[in-house]
């Protein structure tokens, strides 16, 4: 496995998505994106990353059922993120286990400082 | 036939006639050939000795009658053979003193010897050469009256016992003037009593005699009970009483004819034969016995009659108390019936708040008491009937009712009294139901043939009302010939109806209330739905526009300068999202404005097809995957709100964008598909709309589909169609078989009139 440290944006909004990319660059992390849960799983079976953002709200395949697919293949498991709007975000993050919640509109450095402490992990 | 006995002496042969004359003569003969064969006997001998005609015909006499075995003294056979070989000898009549001799009983009446007492006269019959040819053996039985004398000497001393022996022997002496006189007296005697008796008898008896029924006696009784004060005897019986009732006579004369006992019971007779101007009734059992003559001949008629008017009036009483007891009992019984109908229909009705099911379970409790089959019916809008309930006492004909309305079925109203009592409200009572009737109560043949079948004479319709509104009709009918209604029954049958109505309503306001509460609920589950989406549609765009400011600002503020190109992707993402929350706010504001009904259209005339191209251009730009492709045919203008039908058009491709995520061709068609109609169809070959969502794509805040898959607020469709029906017009959703989905929008256009084309023009 290589040094550089991969955080894989799983989110359908291309706007998002540019500014999860923009600025996780900024931090020097390789960012791949997915636009939906079955997308990412492609990913995630490639190019293993080491953290995880994840919306829940996708079309084809959401974030609850990706995290469940996710969980079930080989392990190591990288750390999820979760990213919603969602008004019951916690109980999205309770049932997918997730190991951290962001919801939107988020603070640019809370997102910067959760990837950075799930990396650590 | 005339035969003289000379003439029979003559032949010897008895005539058949003067046979049955002799059997038939009043006294007790038995006629022996010189060598004692018994040839002939009367009825009477055969009775006063207990014999059959059979056992003593041909046989030797002493055979026939031998001496009582038990009686060692028995000196009967002796006596007779002494007397008849006297008479052979002597050729003269031989009278045998009182002689015992007993008479066996048959065995039928327990056998035995009866101790009888005889007066026997022997009389030979002489043939024409003088010799004996018969001997007429005649016997008188003396047996009461020698009891009689031996009772007598049991309780008489010696002296009388001697007195009575002399007597006999004067008796043996000069028998037949004796025993004559001494028969006349007892006759005489027998009939003072017994004219004493029937003078005295406390039954009114009255004598008639011949064809002209002539008084012959009437006893005091007769005279009290028919009111004569004047002697009738002698007189017929039609001037008697010439108002006599004909029946009375017709039965006299029949048994004057017949010669039959008439026996009736509890005649009524009007009597008042002297004219005290008060008739009066009296129920009389009358006995019309014959009386013959000496000859057999019926003479006249002894007539018997009791008066029961008393026991009769009697009994009446008792009857019609007895009738209106159990009079009194019906009612209680019908009264209690009724009362128990009531209170069961209550209960029932107020068990559930299934009315339909209740009603039924009511019906089949009203008949048989408020008749024969009854019905349930409800209105249902203006102009229809819904049988809810049906009951008939035969279980074939509910089987045939149950077959009918089972499903409920609707049926336009009928004529008849259903319609009446629908129409204004009150009881129709139709007491009689002709044909005639019928007639115009049927809907059709089928219908007129069918209560033709069920043979109802009566029916009352009462109507199903609550707070003076009718909302339907409860209706019993009767089969039953014996059966009528009454004023109790109507007022039974409305207050069943009464109940029925109330039940029904507190059912349909449970239901309504039930169907508000499940309405208010659901639109509280669709607000909370839509905030959510709401929630989540507006914070999107405002996570990217404040992330792209963020990113700037930090950068800002740690004395970067932003390159120009990432300067530009953010102004541009916060221009398009910000774009969008304006779209979002302006659909909220629509949807208000719509639910206030101040949407107003600024109608123009307008070439749709150029704006459908133009909307379609615009969107193009939007997307790779797809293609939209316009085509249109002939004259596509027309007034409409253009700012208004490009919100329409655009809602309608960005739908078929959105629900075709892996892209294709969209295509939309413009063209008059009538002279004044255009329709717009936007089809795509995406997702499509589950069956079950399609009824209700065009509902506010409905998602077809997972409105966080697809994003969206669910009112792009609802705003739509309230648009396109400002315009006149209408929206279809339709679903062809290879697929996608086909918007079709169909606007009345009128063919403009030549100015309105000018200022299209100008």
């Amino acid at each position: 496995m290589d040094d550089c440290l991969r955080v894989l944006v799983v989110e359908d909004d291309a706007a998002i998505t540019e500014l999860l990319k923009l600025v996780l660059d900024d931090e020097g992390f390789v960012v791949e994106v997915a636009e939906n849960g079955a997308v990412a799983l492609e990913v995630v079976a490639q190019t293993p990353p080491h953290v995880i953002v994840l919306d829940w709200m996708m079309p084809m395949l959401d974030g609850i059922d990706f995290a469940a697919l996710y969980q079930q293949t080989p392990r190591p498991h990288a750390p999820i993120i979760l990213l919603t709007a969602a008004r019951d975000a916690d109980e999205i993050a309770d049932e997918i286990q997730a190991d951290a919640l962001l919801r939107k509109p988020f603070e640019i450095d809370d997102l910067v400082n959760t990837v950075k402490l799930c990396m650590c992990r | 036939m005339k035969t003289t006995i000379q003439e029979h002496a003559a032949g010897y042969t008895p005539l058949p006639d003067f046979q049955r004359l002799f059997e038939a003569a009043p006294g007790a003969y038995l006629v022996l050939t010189p060598d004692f064969i018994i040839v002939a006997v009367t009825d009477a001998y055969l009775s006063t000795t207990m014999r059959r005609r059979e056992e003593l015909i041909g046989r030797y006499i002493f055979d026939a009658f031998p001496d009582n075995p038990d009686d060692a003294a028995a000196t009967g056979v002796g006596n007779l053979r002494a007397s008849l070989e006297r008479v052979l000898h002597t050729r003269r009549a031989d009278s045998m003193p009182l002689q015992r001799y007993d008479i066996s009983r048959p065995e039928a009446t327990g056998g035995g010897w009866e101790e009888r007492y005889w007066s026997p006269i022997n009389s030979p019959v002489l043939g024409d050469t003088g010799a004996v040819q018969y001997i007429i053996h005649r016997v008188e039985d003396v047996t009461a009256y020698v009891k009689l004398e031996q009772a007598e000497r049991d309780h008489q001393c010696l002296a009388a016992r001697l007195q009575t022996r002399i007597g006999q022997m004067e008796a043996d002496a000069s028998r037949d003037a004796h025993e004559l006189q001494a028969a006349r007296r007892e006759a005489e005697l027998q009939r003072e009593r017994l004219h004493a008796l029937f003078m005295h008898a406390p039954a009114p008896i009255a004598m008639v005699r011949g064809t002209e029924l002539v008084y012959e006696l009437a006893n005091t009784a007769y005279y009290q009970l028919v009111g004569h004060k004047r002697d009738v005897i002698g007189q017929p019986l039609r001037e008697v009483m010439p108002d006599l009732d004909p029946a009375i006579v017709a039965d006299l004369t029949r048994v004057l004819q017949s010669g039959e006992r008439f026996i009736g019971n509890e005649i009524p007779v009007i009597l008042d034969w002297d004219n005290t101007g008060k008739p009066y009734e009296k129920v009389l059992n009358l006995v019309y016995e014959p009386y013959r003559d000496s000859t057999g001949a019926i003479e006249g008629i002894m007539a018997f009659a009791y008066d029961v008017t008393a026991q009769v009036i009697a009994r009446r009483v008792i009857e019609e108390s007895e009738a209106r007891l159990r009079g009194a009992l019906n009612h209680a019984e019908t009264a209690h019936q009724r009362l128990t109908l009531l209170a069961q229909a209550g209960a029932t009705l107020g068990s559930s708040l299934d009315y339909a099911t209740t009603l039924r379970q009511v019906a089949q409790l009203t008949v048989p008491v408020l008749g024969d089959f009854c019905f349930f019916d409800l209105i249902v809008g203006d102009t229809e009937l819904e049988r809810v309930a049906s009951a008939h006492i035969d279980p074939d004909t509910q089987a045939v009712f149950d077959q009918l309305w089972d499903s409920r079925a609707r049926r336009p109203l009928p004529g008849g009294s259903i319609a009446k009592v629908i129409t204004n409200g009150e009881t129709q009572f139709v007491p009689y139901v002709s044909d005639e009737w019928l007639q115009q109560a049927a809907i059709n043949l089928e219908h007129l043939q069918f209560m033709r079948s069920l043979r109802f004479h009566a029916l009352m319709t009462v109507p199903l009302a609550v707070h003076g509104r009718t909302i339907g009709a409860l209706t019993v009918c009767l089969v039953d010939p014996q059966r009528a209604y009454t004023a109790i029954d109507r007022e039974l049958t409305e207050e069943l109806a009464r109940r029925a109505a109330i039940a029904i309503e507190n059912a349909q306001l449970y239901t309504a209330e039930q169907a508000a509460r499940a309405h208010a609920e659901a639109a509280v589950r669709a607000r909370d739905e839509f905030l959510s989406v709401a929630a989540h549609e507006l914070k999107t765009p405002i996570t990217s526009v404040r992330g792209f400011a963020l990113l700037l600002l930090k950068q800002v503020a740690s004395g970067q300068t932003p390159t120009p190109e990432r300067l530009q992707r953010a102004l541009s993402t916060i221009d398009i999202q910000t774009n969008k929350l304006t779209q979002f706010i302006d659909q909220l504001l629509d949807v208000s404005r719509i639910t206030a009904n101040k949407l107003v259209l600024k109608r123009r005339c307008v070439n749709i097809g150029m704006l459908v191209q133009d909307v379609a251009t615009g969107l193009q730009q939007t997307t790779d995957s797809h293609t939209i492709v316009v085509t249109m045919h002939g004259d596509t203008t027309g007034m409409v709100d253009p700012i208004r039908l490009e919100q329409v058009i655009t809602n309608l491709i960005n739908n078929a964008i959105k629900y075709s995520p892996y892209g294709g061709m969209i295509r939309a068609k413009i063209q008059r598909s009538q002279p004044a109609e255009l329709r717009i169809c936007i089809a795509d070959q995406g997702v499509g709309i589950p069956p079950e969502h399609r009824a209700h794509v065009f509902d506010p805040f409905y998602q077809a589909h997972d409105p966080f898959a697809f994003g969206g607020l669910g009112l792009g469709l609802s705003i739509s169609r309230t648009i396109v029906e400002l315009h006149g017009g209408q929206i279809l959703a339709e679903f062809p078989r290879e697929g996608g989905t086909r918007m079709v929008v169909v606007l009345p256009v009128p063919p403009l009139l030549p100015e309105e084309n000018q200022q299209e023009g100008a």
